[in-house]
């Protein structure tokens, strides 16, 4: 039974990591093809937000480009597909420890 | 490799189909979860009932209302995401719109008000 | 030279444009009660006016979207509901007054009571509209707006002392009732800056296939064209100041204002204030109904055009109809006219940070404007402009109370 989600109602959902530490929002999930030539996409990443500022400010769509146009820019933290479990889209889970996460994120 | 960015691309941008005729925007998103494997992108999404979904639980109520009252069955239009042809200004599909019924109450209201006035219908340009 | 008549096109359209019911009521109101204090008012309205035109014609030239495309494409949809609702509810109220304008100045013009135009009027717009296309509605607009003209002749004819003029451009502390002032102050700046004009104007950039190589003559166009029709407007400010302050005459109706070009240019002046009312409203009927057309139709993705025949695009046809019949039902059950006037302009006034903060967003974006993102002088200017729409935002309601009517 292949569970079915909305990307749209996605976005802006907080993310646990297994001990319960919030990792951060939801915001853009990169799709990719699957093979070369296939019509077929899959989501190879997703990119969640961990500015402070813009939880503040209620974590809005506008609140945040607002900080990032302040120079706030916004952690992005890209956690591979492998590493998130949708199974409660409601309740996001990162399905390894948030440091572990963060050691690995690309240098900016 | 180059990814394609469904929120801020894809998500509330411009369907357009081969003849570029506009036909909605993308209220809504579905992928697949699967096991071992990447979640597929599934489905577009176009209708009132999704974007109200979106906005919340009030929306919901209130659309559903509205809809009871005026006997409309809200209607959902899924396009495979196989159908996209190109993601630019706006989302490109491969299919002509009539093929969908994102232009339902559009062709209603040109079938029942607007082509009974007239200088309604007519050819193309004015 | 096709540019240089793009150009004066545009310019001609902000003359003929600039003045519509809520310009003609609040600079004359202002005038009566304040002499020429309250030409900076004026000023500062048609200065930003100028910087949200040049903008939103700029992103809809560079992006090939209009601003409410944006609007809902930056945003999302939750977002796009703020500008959606408070665009229409207070647009409506605006083209409502608009209509009563042409009803009041039939009613003048005919002695036949104004409600009795409500639909006429609307039924003639709405013609237009079915049967026009975008260049005819807005150049024959433009064109007859000019009318409007009259009114630096009778400014010139009553010679004012232009120093005092100049004097009034700057802000000063009123001698007597600053609620009001104030009041009447922030309604002008409601009345010159309507988020309907610059979200018509992008979209008459995309009607008008405008691309990177207008954005020259869109600079010229949004400055020009403010500066003349706020220049018009602030010489219905001098007339007013000059024929009504002396005589103590406070405006309470708009058949008041009947005589102000009487004094200047005699019975004719009558004849050419209802003209000026009558047309200027007229066109900005048009203008409006458009423009909530194209708001919903641009946030929900549906087809548009004023270009299209209508049933190419029944969705934008039929809501921009029901729009018009919406709007004439107020005129129609003979609501004051002046009334509606100076709450609707206080309200446009009020809802402008809900299109101008994002737009700061917008401007700054590169991935929306490319190499035309906003410079250090576009965002002091636009940035300061927010600011100023939020300060009024939150003076709009106590002013209301403290100073209207």
């Amino acid at each position: 039974m292949k569970t079915r989600v909305r990307v749209d109602m996605l976005t802006g959902r907080m993310v646990h990591d297994p001990a319960g530490q919030r990792v951060g929002r939801i915001r853009e999930l990169v799709g990719e093809v699957a093979r070369p030539g296939s019509g077929e996409y899959v989501v190879r990443e997703f990119h969640l937000s961990t500015g402070g500022l813009i939880e503040a400010l209620g974590g809005t769509q506008l609140a945040r480009v607002l900080a990032e146009r302040f120079g706030r820019h916004p952690n992005r933290i890209v956690v591979s597909w492998r590493d998130l479990d949708l199974s409660d889209p409601e309740r996001p889970r990162l399905r390894r420890p948030r440091a572990e996460l963060a050691a690995e994120q690309p240098r900016r | 490799m180059k990814g394609v960015h469904l929120v801020h691309d894809v998500l509330d941008a411009q369907l357009v189909d081969r003849k570029r005729q506009k036909m909605g925007r993308v209220d809504g998103l579905v992928i697949e979860l699967r096991d071992g494997e990447p979640p597929r992108v599934a489905e577009l999404l176009v209708g009132g009932s999704v974007l109200a979904e979106r906005i919340g639980r009030w929306m919901v109520a209130i659309s559903g209302a509205v809809s009871r009252l005026f006997g409309i069955e809200p209607e959902v239009t899924r396009i495979p995401f196989e159908q996209v042809r190109v993601i630019d200004s706006c989302v490109e599909l491969d299919i002509d719109a009539s093929s969908t019924n994102t232009l339902r109450s559009e062709r209603w209201l040109d079938e029942h008000i607007v082509c009974r006035i007239p200088g309604g219908a007519g050819p193309e340009r004015k | 030279m096709k540019k240089i008549a793009e150009v004066a096109l545009g310019v001609v359209t902000g003359i003929g444009g600039f003045l519509e019911v809520g310009s003609l009521a609040t600079s004359a109101q202002g005038g009566s009660e304040f002499g020429f204090q309250l030409g900076w008012a004026v000023l500062l309205g048609s200065i930003s006016l100028m910087i949200l035109m040049e903008a939103s014609g700029r992103l809809a030239a560079v992006s090939n979207r209009t601003l409410a495309d944006q609007l809902r494409e930056r945003f999302g949809i939750r977002f796009f509901l703020a500008p959606l609702v408070v665009g229409l509810v207070v647009s409506l109220l605006v083209l409502a007054s608009e209509i009563g304008g042409v009803a009041l100045a039939l009613q003048m013009a005919t002695g036949v009571r104004f409600q009795l135009w409500a639909l006429p009027i609307a039924f003639l717009a709405w013609v237009l509209l079915w049967r026009g296309t975008f260049s005819i509605v807005e150049n024959g607009a433009a064109m007859l707006g000019l009318v409007s003209i009259v009114f630096a002749v009778g400014a010139a004819a009553l010679h004012p002392r232009w120093t005092s003029v100049g004097a009034g451009l700057l802000p000063t502390r009123p001698a007597h009732d600053a609620a009001r002032y104030w009041y009447l102050g922030v309604s002008i700046l409601g009345a010159s800056i309507s988020p309907y004009l610059y979200m018509f104007y992008s979209s008459g950039a995309i009607e008008d296939g405008w691309t990177t190589e207008d954005l020259a003559v869109n600079r010229i166009t949004s400055v020009l064209g403010n500066v003349f029709g706020g220049g018009l407007s602030l010489m219905v400010l001098v007339v007013a100041a000059l024929v009504f302050l002396p005589r103590h005459i406070h405006i309470d109706a708009y058949e008041q204002m009947g005589l102000i070009l009487t004094p200047a240019l005699g019975h004719p002046g009558f004849v050419f204030f209802l003209a000026t009312l009558g047309i200027t409203c007229f066109g900005t009927t048009l203008e409006i109904a458009l423009a909530i057309a194209y708001l919903l139709a641009q946030g929900l993705g549906w087809q548009w055009s004023e270009n299209l025949r209508p049933s190419q695009d029944s969705r934008f046809s039929v809501t921009y109809t029901v729009v018009i019949l919406l709007a004439a039902i107020p005129i129609l059950l003979g609501v004051n006219v002046l009334g509606l006037t100076n709450i609707s302009m206080v309200l446009t006034a009020a809802s402008l940070p809900v299109t101008v903060v994002p737009m700061v967003l917008l401007m700054n974006d590169r991935d929306v404007m490319g190499k035309s993102v906003n410079g250090i002088v576009a965002n002091v200017a636009l940035i300061g402009l927010a600011v100023l729409t939020c300060v009024i935002l939150l003076a709009a309601l106590p002013l209301q109370l403290l100073g209207g009517g």
